[in-house]
């Protein structure tokens, strides 16, 4: 169970203090998929990189299974908005790093690794460098890469914000896939509610300047959804009524 | 031969038509433009009883150490300052006032320091003259390195150690390679001006003995033997590179 507790987080400068966090809460319950929505300046990334130990709150604190978090960690993993594999590693040398960094032996490693590509059915690309894929191939690799070392915890930033329309609702379904499979808590960050009501279990809509929650919806329809049924256009017109007066006060 | 290497021979067979015609027809003495048959000449005595080949290896001997030793500081010395700022702070400015001395202006010292040794002396020139390129380069390519891909081996569980090791250097090689090129081709011009001081054999200091006899025939053929070998060092690491960051696709 992940737990935020007042999270935080002002950045100090010269001229002026901004409020990226002001005392969000929220709890997590195991495997659990939880979309965080906002308008642009909203915090969402900086709450990601709290969680992920990348960045430090200035108060409050996030616990994981009753543990505070102050630095990176193998328990979460984080997939990037931006092409993160690193472009000198072939495929399975980029998804099996988190394991070589561990220690664990060639073989065993490249194992584990092949078992991931078997998954996203990318088995004759393991020796292919990043340059040689598609985007949506190096996002694919860069989930795996985050999963292998059995996170409890999948961070997500915007992983499909680059992608174009049509890769990205593939995407979507085959994160799903990955997630029924893997069984993983995810947080996912995006600025799509379509995507976010096609994937999440919760969406958290949040507020900008000072950014905190301010709404939480239950998505309780079945997997796989149908994007233009009607529950989920209902759905999505209450999330986008609440977003819509987050935007004219982040207008002004 | 396919069209491009017929690109690669217009300049250099355009240069040969005129070297010709100039001594063909006589218009200025041989010391002035030694004539191309007169050089072709000594190159093949040079060749034949072997003396260029005595005076190309000592050169490379002095080369490959003083550039060893260049790349041996030269490397570690500049991703310690491009990851450390402390190390930066500690290390630049003693660096960047040594850098502007060329390295010709060592040769006084190098000549008291290591009088005895054929190689030393001028492989310290070499050393000085490739050591910046390569501190330099080394640096900018660490401090190069998105902090993207560090995070991304942060959160994938790897230490300070292993983001140095395994993330900072493979991802500022480019830069690395290309200071060793610069380091390489500059240590080989510092290499044949650090020669003249004096020492028996080293192409540089073949041209300055044919100059003092006046056999300008044979300066040429000096200076051309040094052309065409760092042309042949560079392309060697320029193919060295290619192949060392293929990831990088075209």
């Amino acid at each position: 169970m992940l737990i935020l507790k007042n999270v935080t987080r002002t950045f100090i400068s010269k001229e002026n203090n901004i409020n990226a966090l002001e005392k969000v809460n929220l709890e997590v319950k195991d495997k659990e998929f939880i979309c965080i929505l906002g308008p642009s300046g909203c915090g969402k990334t900086t709450l990601l990189r709290i969680i992920a130990g990348l960045d430090k709150p200035t108060a409050g604190e996030v616990l994981l299974d009753d543990i505070r978090v102050d630095k990176p960690g193998q328990d979460r993993g984080m997939v990037f908005q931006d092409y993160s594999l690193f472009p000198w590693r072939t495929v399975i040398d980029n998804i099996a790093f988190g394991l070589e960094v561990l220690g664990v032996d060639k073989k065993e490693r490249y194992e584990s690794a092949r078992e991931y590509l078997e998954l996203l059915d990318l088995e004759k690309f393991e020796n292919s460098f990043p340059y040689e894929l598609s985007g949506g191939m190096r996002q694919r690799i860069a989930i795996v890469r985050a999963l292998i070392n059995n996170p409890k915890l999948l961070l997500m930033d915007e992983p499909f914000g680059a992608l174009d329309a049509q890769t990205r609702n593939i995407m979507q379904a085959e994160l799903l896939r990955i997630w029924e499979k893997k069984h993983k808590t995810i947080l996912f960050v995006t600025h799509s509610v379509d995507e976010a009501v096609y994937l999440a279990d919760r969406i958290v809509v949040m507020s900008a300047r000072p950014g905190t929650i301010k709404e939480i919806f239950n998505i309780d329809l079945p997997h796989p959804r149908i994007r233009t049924s009607q529950e989920a256009n209902l759905i999505r017109d209450r999330i986008l009524k609440s977003l819509g007066t987050e935007m004219e006060h982040a207008k002004k | 031969m396919n069209a491009r290497w017929t690109y690669y021979l217009v300049l250099p067979s355009f240069f040969i038509v005129i070297w010709y015609a100039v001594s063909k027809a006589q218009l200025y003495p041989a010391y002035i433009v030694p004539p191309l048959d007169m050089v072709i000449r000594s190159f093949s005595e040079l060749v034949g009883n072997g003396t260029i080949f005595q005076h190309i290896y000592w050169s490379i001997v002095r080369v490959i150490a003083g550039f060893a030793i260049a790349a041996a500081i030269g490397i570690p010395l500049g991703i310690s300052m491009g990851w450390s700022n402390t190390m930066m702070r500690l290390v630049e400015p003693l660096t960047n006032i040594i850098r502007q001395i060329p390295p010709i202006a060592w040769v006084p010292f190098a000549m008291i320091w290591f009088k005895a040794g054929v190689v030393e002396s001028s492989a310290f020139i070499v050393c000085i003259g490739a050591f910046f390129p390569i501190l330099l380069n080394t640096i900018s390519g660490v401090k190069g390195v998105p902090v993207l891909f560090v995070e991304s081996a942060y959160t994938l569980g790897a230490n300070s150690r292993q983001i140095l090791a395994k993330v900072v250097v493979p991802a500022s090689m480019p830069n690395i390679l290309s200071g060793l090129r610069i380091g390489l081709g500059i240590g080989w011009m510092s290499l044949v001006a650090a020669e003249m001081m004096g020492q028996d054999y080293g192409l540089g200091s073949f041209i300055l003995n044919s100059s003092t006899v006046l056999r300008m025939d044979r300066v040429v053929v000096g200076m051309i033997t040094i052309g065409f070998l760092g042309f042949l060092m560079d392309r060697i690491f320029k193919g060295l590179e290619s192949s060392l960051l293929s990831w990088r696709g075209r």
